[in-house]
């Protein structure tokens, strides 16, 4: 129709151009322009450019309009709510099976839900994967493995609580500075999930992997929740079946990503892959954050999150 | 004299909100790198607070930095000109810092409501960002009144690092 | 269109005598509005405490802290005495002394005007008294100075490496590490100029001279109510303490000396990251005045806070606006249509670098180093990244350059602040600032041309 209204919009990405984030951005910025006959622009923006590098003020101008679309994780999120933070429970999925059979049953519903009293319509879920560690001090197994290993881990409670039960001794600290602080000892060991690992090439400063899954980490793909509503019902339908698609690819690319990069960073560093019995163990070590946490995540978050089994 | 008591009370607040969150930050800073290789147990938490501590440094330093001329800028043409343009030129350089202030102060109201209404606490300790946020209005006020002050001065010491002004000496 | 507003407005804003920092501020709100209405404003306060609340970047007030602390302490007057003790006594000696010092300062201190701060106070009467003419005394010492952001550790390569990290990464350890080729350098040419100095006959000063007056003209100035003076080193001093000899100044002056090891040696050794590598030297260096040298009462502490978080937030104010002025720059990709047009005029390495030497010795003149690098790193980085120059390079001929703009009319503070503490009008140390502009511009062609000069070092150390 000719008065259909053209669209001008930003998003974010936390990371760089080469993340599979960036790629499903730029997806999605294509498939928007093709689907509204070029009437919806969507410029992407790497490095939360837009809030001087700060994720969290970046997720605050998604939520009061400041800004249209972003691709950031929960724990950005977390960093505003702690609910947010229910679905990086340590240990919570062993594999992407058990959490995509969690998030079909609930945990997706649960996530529009919350998002959505802060403003923010998710447009589903987007993967940055799960955690994984790396450390120059020994090949980590079992808990025993961590004590008082020098870990740098994201700047939010939890984090700090989970190094703390694990017997390590938990540090924050810009991850600008951290390939030269593992490199010069500041810290001995880091977590992130591969993507991370492998694209900043901390192999080349450290000698451990251990792929132990011990947090999920996925992708909130939000929009402005006005804007959503401004939108007419056809518009609305195209953003959301461009979201889809984007989240779709954007998991599929990182999945396979990842097996290359585990594949490729084993050869690079001694590789831990813990059994289910170890995993047993490290759940076991983190399960009174569980009982602590409960009343931070709230009855809903927790339920919907817990793995089908 | 009344005027000068309460000048020197309003100077001596704006130092300790300046001052106070510097020392906090500082010290615990260091109590964390300490901790760290002493103790063997950093206080990951710290950062958040410190890193948030640091708006009202900079804020409160900032106003202190107006009250004495001590933020850098060109003034070589407005030292230059004399009467009506020159009195044309101070009120155009007091409107455009006031506008900034003005922006500081009435959406840092509201991005302080949007977090209290949102509850954004800390994610570590749990202090609520507001507390950190109202350093821009509160920073913007107490700016104002110090712009107006060196505004009838005839912003006259506008050098660095708080050195008296070489013009002031000419 | 939005460009042409930002930039537009800033000039006019700046030229009209506006702070940078607030030209800064309202050319970026000025825009925002022109972009889409009152609404858009929203975006400053959220920006602006999201860069300023930055752990990086917390690294500037304390290097700045620790440098105040140090200056109180007494520790810049020791370094003075043992520069003193060691090239004092040639001829020009005293113009060595003052590079040397400055170089010694530079090294514990991250800023420029701080290090004319700290040691001008006792050098620049004292040259004058040596038969140097006070254009000459002020120029050297506001030369000198601009060593304080090549030298580690230096505020414009923290804020290089936060600006720059969109385009490129490289860590503020391997900058550090960068800066002490080109900051030799820059000395070795500042002693050369200074040897071509006028001098006429010492002034003969009787003994107790004009010293307290002097006293008061450190950067200690005001910032503070009340409260008893500081200890700021007076000109006299200096010419007393210089019989002691070389043992005896070493050893007062380890203290000081110790302070760039503690820095470097720290990062170095995987103690510490480079934030909290300046919190330890600051709480290292009052207990070295509380303690050690006895020269800081602890009344004296709130003094000290109150001067440094001013002084650090003269520099984060501008942080703040220049990071809501570049998140204007970003949504409309202003840079790289600017880049691109650089771009445009030339594939030839030399003429971009050449280029980039030219806009960033106008830029220089006019604002501040910080403001600067806000500013141009979008627009130059990725230039001279597609030129082939690497990032390294880019950062120690961006900052060598900036230094160069301390001493640039109209605006270089170390000129200000030479100026203030001796006392003279600005135009006088302008004069004598020509043949250290020419040096300074030697080894700004030199670190441009010559990548080895700043990855040489780090390469070494494999940082
Ligand atoms: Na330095
Ligand atoms: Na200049």
């Amino acid at each position: 129709t000719p008065n259909a209204p053209v669209y001008t919009w930003d998003m974010t990405v936390t990371v760089g151009e080469s993340s599979t984030w960036y790629k499903a951005a730029q997806r999605f910025a294509e498939t928007l322009s093709r689907e509204s006959g070029g009437r919806m622009k969507l410029r992407v923006f790497t490095g939360e450019q837009l809030s001087a590098g700060d994720p969290a003020a970046g997720v605050e101008q998604l939520m009061n309009g400041d800004k249209d679309f972003s691709y950031n994780s929960t724990i950005i999120y977390a960093g505003i709510d702690p609910r947010f933070g229910a679905i990086n429970a340590p240990f919570l999925y062993r594999d992407y099976d058990e959490a995509d059979r969690a998030l079909n049953s609930g945990a997706v519903e649960a996530y529009e839900k919350l998002s959505s009293e802060f403003g923010v319509k998710m447009l589903g879920f987007g993967e940055s994967g799960f955690r994984q560690l790396t450390n120059n001090v020994r090949p980590v197994g079992k808990p025993e493995d961590l004590a008082g290993i020098k870990v740098r881990i994201p700047g939010i409670g939890m984090f700090t609580d989970i190094f703390r039960r694990l017997g390590a001794n938990p540090t924050t600290m810009n991850f600008s500075e951290v390939f030269t602080s593992l490199q010069q000892g500041t810290i001995e060991g880091q977590e992130n999930p591969m993507d991370v690992i492998s694209s900043a090439g901390l192999a080349e400063v450290q000698r451990h992997l251990t792929v132990w899954n011990y947090v999920y980490d996925p992708l909130i793909l939000g929009m402005n929740q006005d804007l959503f509503r401004s939108l007419s019902p056809e518009d609305r339908d195209i953003v959301e079946q461009a979201a889809a698609d984007a989240n779709a690819f954007q998991i599929e690319t990182n999945r396979g990503l990842e097996q290359q990069q585990i594949d490729e960073q084993s050869k690079l560093m001694t590789t831990t892959v813990p059994t289910d019995a170890q995993i047993a163990r490290f759940r076991a070590a983190v399960r009174p954050l569980y009982e602590a946490y409960e009343s931070v995540w709230g009855p809903d978050m927790v339920r919907a999150v817990s793995p089908e089994r | 004299m009344h005027r000068s008591t309460s000048e020197r009370v309003l100077t001596v607040a704006e130092n300790v909100l300046a001052a106070v969150p510097f020392a906090v930050v500082a010290v615990v800073a260091f109590v964390n790198v300490f901790s760290r290789y002493f103790l063997n147990a950093s206080l990951a938490f710290t950062s958040e607070l410190t890193v948030n501590l640091a708006v009202w440094m900079v804020t409160m330093g900032a106003v202190i930095g107006l009250r004495e001329g001590a933020h850098l800028g060109f003034s070589a043409l407005h030292d230059k000109a004399t009467g009506l343009l020159r009195q044309v030129m101070t009120i155009l350089i007091t409107a455009a810092i006031l506008v900034f202030l003005a922006v500081l102060l009435y959406f840092g109201i509201d991005m302080m409501i949007g977090q209290i209404d949102s509850g954004r606490a800390t994610p570590s300790i749990g202090v609520p960002q507001w507390l950190f946020t109202a350093a821009l209005p509160v920073g913007a006020v107490f700016g104002v009144y110090r712009t107006l002050q060196a505004s009838r001065a005839g912003f006259h010491r506008s050098t660095v690092d708080s050195q008296p002004s070489e013009e002031a000496d000419r | 269109m939005i460009g042409g507003v930002l930039f537009g407005s800033f000039f006019v804003l700046l030229l009209l005598g506006v702070p940078v920092a607030f030209s800064l501020g309202v050319a970026a709100c000025i825009s925002l509005v022109a972009m889409g209405g009152f609404g858009e404003l929203s975006i400053v306060p959220n920006v602006f405490t999201a860069s300023v609340a930055s752990e990086t970047l917390l690294a500037i007030p304390f290097f700045i802290l620790a440098g105040v602390i140090m200056e109180y302490a007494g520790i810049s007057r020791r370094l003075v005495d043992l520069a003193h003790a060691c090239v004092g006594g040639r001829k020009h000696g005293l113009a060595i002394v003052v590079i040397v010092a400055a170089f010694f300062f530079s090294a514990i201190s991250g800023s420029g005007p701080a290090t004319v701060a700290a040691i001008g106070s006792i050098l620049i009467p004292a040259l004058i008294r040596h038969g140097y003419a006070a254009r000459h005394a002020t120029s050297l010492l506001a030369s000198a100075g601009s060593m304080g952001i090549i030298v580690p550790p230096s505020v414009a390569f923290i804020v290089f490496a936060v600006v720059v990290s969109d385009y490129a990464g490289v860590s503020i350890v391997r900058l550090f590490v960068a800066g002490i080729v080109p900051g030799i350098l820059l000395a070795v040419a500042l002693v050369a100029a200074s040897l071509f100095l006028p001098r006429t006959q010492p002034v003969k000063v009787a003994a107790g001279g004009s010293g307290g007056d002097a006293g008061g003209t450190g950067d200690h100035g005001g910032t503070a109510d009340g409260g008893d003076a500081g200890t700021p080193p007076s000109g006299e001093a200096l010419d007393a303490t210089a019989s002691q000899g070389f043992a005896a100044s070493f050893g007062k002056a380890i203290p000081g000396l110790l302070v760039p090891l503690i820095i470097l040696g720290g990062i170095y050794g995987g103690i510490v990251t480079p934030t909290e590598s300046a919190v330890v030297a600051a709480v290292y260096a009052l207990l070295v005045g509380l303690f050690v040298y006895r020269e800081i009462s602890p009344r004296q502490l709130y003094r000290i806070l109150v001067t440094a978080s001013a002084q650090s937030a003269v520099v984060m104010l501008i942080v703040g606006a220049a990071s809501v002025f570049a998140y204007v720059v970003t949504v409309n990709q202003i840079a790289e249509d600017l880049s691109d047009a650089l771009l445009g005029l030339t594939d030839n390495t030399v003429l971009i670098v050449l280029l980039a030497i030219v806009v960033l010795l106008i830029v220089g003149a006019f604002i501040d180093a910080v403001s600067a690098l806000y500013l141009f790193v979008p627009i130059i980085a990725p230039v001279l990244l597609e030129a082939g120059v690497d990032v390294t390079t880019i950062g120690v001929m961006m900052v060598v350059n900036l230094a160069l703009g301390l001493v640039t009319p109209p605006v270089g503070v170390n000129l200000f602040v030479a100026a203030g503490i001796a006392k003279v009008p600005l135009i006088e140390v302008v004069k004598g600032i020509r043949p250290f502009f020419a040096a300074g511009l030697i080894v700004l062609l030199l670190v441009s041309y010559v990548p080895q000069l700043s990855n040489w070092l780090p390469d070494l150390l494999g940082f």
